[in-house]
């Protein structure tokens, strides 16, 4: 295929894939680092093992992943595969096979990584998909495991009914120690606690409704709350450390769920455009969330095999 | 490569023409009988010198000054002999001296100087090249340089002040090569860096037949994101006529929705029968569509029919565009007044909605005063349309408005689109508000990226005015990523010697900080574990900083070097393969060797040098003096930090560590600053820590 030809088949299929309306600016910046693969069956994209870094855009054809186990997990055209791992920055967890007739492209994490942070707008809408997209998976699962175990670790030793305001520090600690942001690097994570809000709620007193836009994360640093949705029914619970509706709030627009506190509870509320503003200076903390919405991908699959297997 | 041959041929003749002149000189001033012992003194003399240069000052020249200053040394001081021999007359002192600098410095300084010049070249180049300028190169030069001294003896023109000349003639050369190889030092680094330059990701694409003919196939796809892509791809590379009409067929809305405006240019006519099918499409957004780009063609039917769709938001974008081809005030058009006085329940939301979507697409300045009456009483839910239009219609009257929106993310970008449509006047508005104290801090960080927006050269002298140290931390972070985007992407100039201390103030801060951060990496003592999470995180925050310092200096540097890419370097000097990190040393010497602020290419060196974190504070200490000794120092300073999360951090660390000297600091601090007060409870909850004094 010709020069120009083989990059507009590659930016098509990026654009395809990517599918949140990316910008010309950024096409381009892509299409100059993706390359593109042709793989008959049998074809290993990569082994178990090998270092992370490198992405497969599978436009067409069947790719299976094989486990240590055996267990295969099978991808059919317009899937991203490599991302779980590269992400987490550990080595290929499972082999890539191609099992019928295959194409795609190809790019580097750290080169999608920095194509996406001169793009912020894309990678913002980017983020929110992705959250939003683990956040079904995570509804198909039983009600009581849609979101994770609540939290019981004490992030303020002994100031939890302290009428005192949070202290800066305390603050940074709160978001420094939830599971969301634990990886984050700490100067973005100060900038966030100096435009955080602090919030008391009362034993009982409901947080959140249903329905309501979701502007914000609220990070709990102490006390308890239960979450509740009666259709489909979910039902949860938080403790200090964890994020109102877990990492999922970050692509949610609107509360699905009844949050009350279950005892007297502080939470810190951070403005999700102070979260973006922030971000957009210190990309690291966009791979911090990618890096947890992996995570929390990889639980709610987990939990489906072991529940498929189990029915 | 072969330029590379050429200087290494160049100084190789060169030093054989210093050999012979000395040679010569010897054999002038000293009888046969005496030549043996004299050179035997002489050499060993020399060969003393050069095993001290080489153990002592080669590398620490190299490292310190770079490989291409360290390779203009020797010809340096080569020209200064042989100029001197010149004048003395060819005195033997002279001769001496010229070749004292030649024998201690050619198996050292210049050999290592001379190897490294090969690094930045590909493995396998740099082999098979070494090999043939070893032999071709070098020996044709000896041989060549030879037969010319033997033709010089025969005519007896080998004396001392002849030689002196032609060697002054050599030494010159090679002065001049060396420093013109500064330029393809550079593009061989560039290459060996592995990145294309930033230019090369952005042009636009040239369609041949065969791509073509990828996109129009790829139009033709069922799958409306395949279909959409085409489309987006020929609008970016204005060849819209390739769409053919007939996509208006294609049973996905949002494909309609987009393909719409791509095909509706003023010279086709094929789309409008197409189109007008399109006005009784199910899909109230294809409606739309359909009945904007008929009516921006003039064709009213399409209009009237609108006007009794059974969606309010149909209707309203009919009524403008009824108002819009008429040249009364839209505000006395009927169709228009019923709209706004409709109530805010969910038809009059849905109509007034249509209606500034529409007033939006038009952007005609007639409609402000339409949007000023709107903008009065607008209901949240009308907000962002609302926004949008006014974005539009530039009209001067909404600027304190629209700057006042640049705190929202949604519609940010056409926000700043409207402001930097509205010339110097925003301009003018933004520098306003920048300095207005009372500005909120959501509105403030976005200004420095919206003055670059304005792409102009006024736009650049404000933004490199406000990179000083009075400018806010997180405003000035703006203010550098909003100047590196308008330098990298238009042909605006700045002040070169102004970035270049602010690099140097940013290389010295990360300096400082590491010397800060370097005491308190050691272990906790036992009896202070409970302090080990307020020491993770001020390690961790003063290592982001240092980062941060560190990744601002690169961002300045690509500023005062916009055709470089300095991007890829500042990944290869974090590289943890050494030879990456040795080129991207190298490059940045070369790059810095016309430096207006001259203590950058020192100071680049200590950061980006490999050495352990004592020995480059210890270097750094011209820069940084007295680094702390202990984390009690340390720890004293960073409670006078500007930077409140650092100084409270460290607060707080210090009172976990319930060390009595360190709580009295504290509690000064305290009073001394009023950003720390909130320690003050800190302070009362540690008093029962071990240490404090109530345990003492």
């Amino acid at each position: 295929m010709l020069e120009v030809a083989h990059r507009i088949e590659l930016e098509l299929l990026v654009r395809t894939f990517l599918g949140v309306d990316p910008p010309d600016r950024m096409m381009r910046q892509l299409a100059a680092v993706v390359r593109d693969f042709d793989a008959p069956p049998g074809t290993v994209l990569y082994e178990q093992g090998t270092p992370p870094g490198e992405l497969f855009l599978v436009a067409n054809g069947v790719v299976a992943l094989i486990g240590d186990d055996g267990s295969r997990w099978e991808f059919e055209g317009q899937s991203l595969l490599g991302v779980v791992d590269a992400t987490l920055d550990r080595p290929m967890t499972r082999r890539a096979v191609v099992e019928s007739h295959a194409y795609g492209a190809r790019l580097s994490l750290s080169d999608y990584i920095d194509v996406l942070e001169d793009n912020f707008d894309f990678a913002k809408r980017a983020m929110e998909r992705a959250f939003r997209m683990v956040h079904e998976t995570a509804s198909e699962l039983p009600p009581d495991l849609v979101f994770r175990p609540p939290s019981v670790d004490a992030v303020l030793d002994g100031r939890g009914a302290d009428p005192r305001p949070l202290e800066m520090v305390e603050r940074l600690m709160v978001l420094y120690r939830s599971n969301v942001l634990a990886t984050a690097p700490l100067q973005p994570l100060a900038s966030l606690a100096a435009l955080a809000e602090e919030e008391r709620w009362d034993e009982g007193e409901v947080i959140e409704r249903p329905g309501t836009p979701l502007h914000s994360l609220r990070f709990i640093a102490s006390g308890a709350v239960r979450a509740e949705r009666t259709s489909p029914p979910v039902v949860g619970a938080f403790g200090p450390s964890d994020v109102l509706s877990g990492s999922s709030a970050i692509g949610l627009e609107t509360t699905q769920y009844t949050m009350t506190a279950t005892a007297p509870t502080r939470t810190l509320r951070v403005l999700k455009e102070d979260l973006f503003d922030v971000m957009e200076d210190h990309f690291g903390l966009a791979g911090t969330l990618f890096k947890c919405n992996a995570v929390e991908n990889e639980r709610i699959r987990t939990l489906r095999a072991t529940h498929d297997s189990s029915d | 490569m072969l330029r590379l041959s050429g200087l290494i041929a160049l100084s190789t003749a060169t030093l054989l023409v210093t050999d012979y002149l000395f040679k010569s000189a010897a054999r002038a001033a000293h009888s046969p009988d005496e030549l043996g012992t004299f050179f035997a003194g002489y050499y060993a003399i020399l060969n003393v010198a050069a095993l001290g240069v080489q153990l002592f000052v080669g590398g620490s020249v190299v490292r310190r000054a770079g490989v291409i200053a360290a390779f203009s040394v020797l010809p340096m001081l080569l020209l200064a002999g042989s100029i001197g021999t010149i004048l003395a007359g060819g005195a033997m002192l002279a001769v001496l001296l010229t070749k004292g600098a030649e024998g201690s410095l050619k198996h050292s300084l210049h050999r290592i100087s001379s190897e490294l010049l090969w690094m930045p070249l590909p493995d396998h180049v740099r082999t098979e090249s070494k090999v043939i300028v070893d032999t071709v190169f070098v020996r044709g030069a000896q041989a060549l340089t030879a037969g010319g001294l033997l033709a010089l003896a025969m005519l007896e023109l080998d004396g001392p002040v002849v030689l002196g000349a032609i060697l002054t003639a050599m030494c010159f050369a090679w002065l001049m090569m060396s420093m013109r190889l500064r330029y393809w030092y550079l593009g061989l680094f560039r290459r060996a860096l592995h990145r294309s330059t930033p230019e090369s990701r952005t042009e636009r694409l040239e369609l041949d037949i065969r791509s073509v003919e990828v996109v129009v196939e790829a139009l033709s796809s069922r799958e409306p994101e395949r279909a959409i892509s085409a489309i987006e791809i020929l609008v970016s590379n204005r060849r819209t006529r390739l769409i053919p009409a007939l996509i208006l067929y294609h049973e996905s809305p949002d494909v309609l929705v987009r393909a719409l405006p791509a095909v509706s240019t003023s010279e086709r006519q094929d789309w409008i029968p197409l189109a007008e099918r399109l006005l009784e499409h199910e899909n109230e957004a294809v409606r739309i569509a359909a009945l904007r780009e008929l009516a921006g063609a003039g064709i009213a039917s399409a209009i009237e029919g609108r006007l009794l769709d059974v969606r309010p938001r149909v209707r309203a974008h009919a009524a403008f565009w009824l108002a819009h081809l008429d040249d009364r005030p839209p505000e006395v058009e009927d169709g228009v007044t019923q709209i706004l006085a409709m109530e805010d329940d969910d038809a009059g939301l849905d109509a007034k909605t249509g209606l500034l979507e529409a007033i939006q697409s038009a952007g005609d300045r007639r409609w402000s005063d339409v949007l000023m009456k709107m903008s009065e009483s607008a209901q949240p839910a009308l907000v962002e349309p609302l926004v949008l239009a006014i974005s539009r219609v530039q009209d001067r009257r909404f600027i304190p408005l629209l700057i006042d929106r640049l705190r929202y993310r949604t519609s940010r970008s056409e926000v700043r689109d409207a402001i930097v449509s509205m010339g110097d006047e925003a301009l003018d508005a933004l520098v306003e508000r920048l300095r207005d104290e009372a500005t909120d801090i959501r509105i403030l960080r976005h200004i420095p990226r919206t003055i670059s927006r304005f792409a102009n050269q006024r736009a650049a002298d404000i933004l490199t005015g406000l990179l000083v140290d009075e400018t806010p931390g997180r405003i000035r972070y703006k203010v550098l990523r909003g100047l590196g985007r308008l330098v990298a992407e238009h042909p605006v100039r700045v002040d070169r010697h102004h970035i270049e201390r602010r690099i140097e103030s940013n290389l010295v801060e990360y300096l400082r900080l590491s010397a800060l951060v370097q005491p308190l990496r050691a272990a906790l003592p036992d009896d202070a574990e409970h302090a080990r999470a307020g020491r993770e995180m001020l390690v961790e925050l003063l290592d982001d900083k240092a980062e941060q310092a560190l990744e601002r200096s690169f961002r300045l540097l690509q500023i005062a070097h916009r055709t470089e890419d300095i991007h890829s370097v500042s990944f290869a000097v974090k590289s943890t393969d050494k030879r990456i990190r040795a080129q991207a040393l190298e490059y940045l010497d070369a790059l810095t060797l016309d430096a207006q602020v001259p203590s950058i290419r020192d100071l680049l060196r200590i950061v980006v040098d490999d050495l352990s974190t004592e020995e480059r504070i210890l270097r750094a200490v011209v820069f940084v003096p007295d680094p702390p000794k202990s984390a009690e120092v340390a720890l004293s300073v960073l409670l006078r930090e500007r930077d409140t999360a650092l100084a409270n951090l460290a607060g707080y660390h210090a009172l976990q560590l319930g060390l009595s000297s360190l709580r009295e600091s504290v509690i000064t601090a305290t009073k001394e600053r009023p950003v720390l007060a909130s320690l003050r409870t800190l302070i009362d909850l540690t008093a029962d820590l071990p240490g404090t004094p109530s345990h003492a």
